[in-house]
């Protein structure tokens, strides 16, 4: 345990100090003050146009994280040899594995959670000094803050992905496509299966059905993370629906770290 | 006593394309404790393969390796190892102090005797000026000087060194040797590789020679030389062998 603390705590550092991260963090900083001028223009819901914006520079600002950061802080460490710093110590690969998916995480926490602030204060700001801005309706923060958690968990995922991905690669650039498209894919998967069966204007053949399905099967959903709705219209959230998407996304985040886990394992460092 | 270092008949081969290339054939040596041992070979032979071999990075086709008498694949095989490898390569927005801090941490010392060791370290290796600067910011040598730093900074029994004197001025050369003979006095095993050959007679007890990953020669320096005017001459004589040696020299 304590290594992996120690591995992620440098992560952490190496992490914060990155220009990548502050400057994607200024950007989110410069959208949510963006959103403050075009939210008036909007005639009506602009509770719901508010935290639509917030959402999207959060997602946003994450997926440029644990693409341009995350992917970078584990590749460069492979293909630079830095991990030989690391393992020349008495030190597990698996350890290292461990220590640096959760150095990303606590770095992407801290991102995701300084943006859900800014879009808050923000909002908060609109509210207060801009006649057109009305707040949500039936607004709950527990919702807010389950929503921002579950942002985060896909995130998580999305990072469980492209770790897996840059230690089968070892390229930085290809794994970062491989991500980014998983990521589409993801997100937009849940849709397309729902359009192919239940489209009236839509005809598939059972093979490109099942094949759907299937990849379905490997790649995360993303989209059942996104909870945003039940925060934009004042829904109540059902608990068993947050309970069982955290545990498909626990699950899927650990079953793929043992994958990436055994896949480093083997790898040979040059 | 277990020998700080044990290779028994090593082979390795890697893929280049669609073929595979043989790096390593059958290497067998051992380090004993308290010596120092050079490891010699043009560009290409095989030290830093079969020194990644010996820290774990790279697993052996066949062939045993062992570390203090475990295998590379445990961990804890590495407690009492310092290492340096060619080139070395760091967190780059990290400062000398917080890079130390984690290697001492992470081979087992309380943060309380890292601190305590951080400044004499730097002192000795002429960087102390620089502990708190990000390693980005250092040059070349200082970055050689900061690797030798956290391959030293948990006093390791046995220090295993890629290409140390590489990336370093005359000065740093200079330093670099009195260190190592400092611990050999202090009865450290040193296993090194290098190109340069004055280095050799002046530090180690023992050398190895490799080429095309065949280890020819395994001994005492004098027995290295022979016959031959110098190390050097014996050294072109073994790598191009003698018909070709002749043409050169």
């Amino acid at each position: 345990m304590k290594t992996i603390g120690l591995i992620a705590g440098i992560t952490i550092k190496e992490g914060m100090r990155n220009r990548a991260l502050q400057g994607i963090l200024t950007i989110a900083l410069l959208l949510c003050l963006f959103y403050l001028t075009i939210i008036p223009l909007f005639a009506f819901d602009t509770g719901k146009v508010a935290v639509d914006l917030g959402f999207s520079s959060m997602t946003l600002a994450g997926l440029a994280i644990v693409v341009f950061l995350g992917i970078a802080l584990l590749s460069r460490d492979i293909q630079q040899s830095t991990v030989c710093m690391i393992i020349s110590r008495p030190i597990s690969r698996t350890n290292y594995v461990i220590g640096k998916f959760c150095g990303v995480a606590v770095t992407v926490l801290i991102a995701v959670l300084s943006i859900a602030l800014l879009s808050v204060v923000t909002s908060s700001i609109g509210i207060h000094f801009i006649v057109e801005m009305t707040p949500p309706r039936n607004f709950s923060w527990t919702v807010l803050l389950v929503s921002i958690l579950f942002q985060y968990l896909s995130l998580l995922m999305l990072m469980a992905v492209a770790f897996f991905l840059t230690c089968l690669t070892t390229s930085e650039y290809l794994s970062m496509l491989l991500t980014v498209c998983i990521y589409i894919i993801g997100n937009s998967l849940e849709t397309l299966i729902a359009v192919a069966q239940e489209g009236d204007l839509v005809q598939v053949s059972n093979l490109y059905l099942t094949l759907l399905k299937t990849i379905a099967w490997l790649v995360p959903n993303f989209s059942a993370f996104d909870l945003k709705i039940y925060v934009a219209y004042g829904l109540s959230v059902p608990w068993s629906y947050v309970g069982w998407t955290a545990v498909y996304g626990i699950s899927y985040i650990a079953l793929l770290a043992m994958i990436t886990l055994w896949v480093f394992k083997r790898k040979e460092i040059t | 006593m277990i020998n700080p270092i044990f290779l028994e008949k090593v082979e390795k081969s890697f893929l280049a394309g669609v073929r595979k290339v043989k790096a390593l054939h059958a290497v067998s040596l051992s380090v004993k404790p308290g010596e120092v041992f050079g490891f010699i070979g043009p560009n290409g032979a095989g030290k830093s393969t079969l020194i990644n071999a010996i820290m774990g990075f790279i697993r052996p086709d066949t062939g045993e390796v062992l570390i203090h008498g475990l295998s590379p694949k445990m961990p804890e095989s590495r407690r009492k190892i310092g290492y340096l490898p060619e080139g070395p390569r760091f967190y780059e927005k990290l400062t000398a102090a917080e890079l130390l801090t984690f290697g001492g941490c992470a081979s087992g010392m309380s943060k309380k005797q890292v601190m305590e060791g951080i400044d004499p370290l730097l002192e000795k290796l002429e960087i102390l000026h620089a502990k708190n600067r990000p390693i980005g910011t250092y040059s070349k040598g200082m970055k050689q000087r900061i690797g030798l730093a956290l391959a030293l900074i948990h006093d390791p029994d046995t220090l295993i060194l890629d290409e140390p004197m590489s990336g370093l001025d005359p000065i740093g050369r200079n330093l670099l040797k009195t260190i190592i003979l400092d611990l050999k006095a202090d009865g450290k095993t040193i296993f090194f590789s290098t190109h340069i050959l004055n280095d050799i007679e002046t530090m180690c007890d023992r050398i190895g020679m490799i080429h095309k990953g065949d280890l020819l020669y395994c001994g005492s320096i004098d027995g290295f030389v022979e016959n031959a005017s110098d190390l050097e001459s014996r050294f072109v004589k073994l790598t191009l062998g003698e018909q070709n040696t002749k043409k050169i020299l």
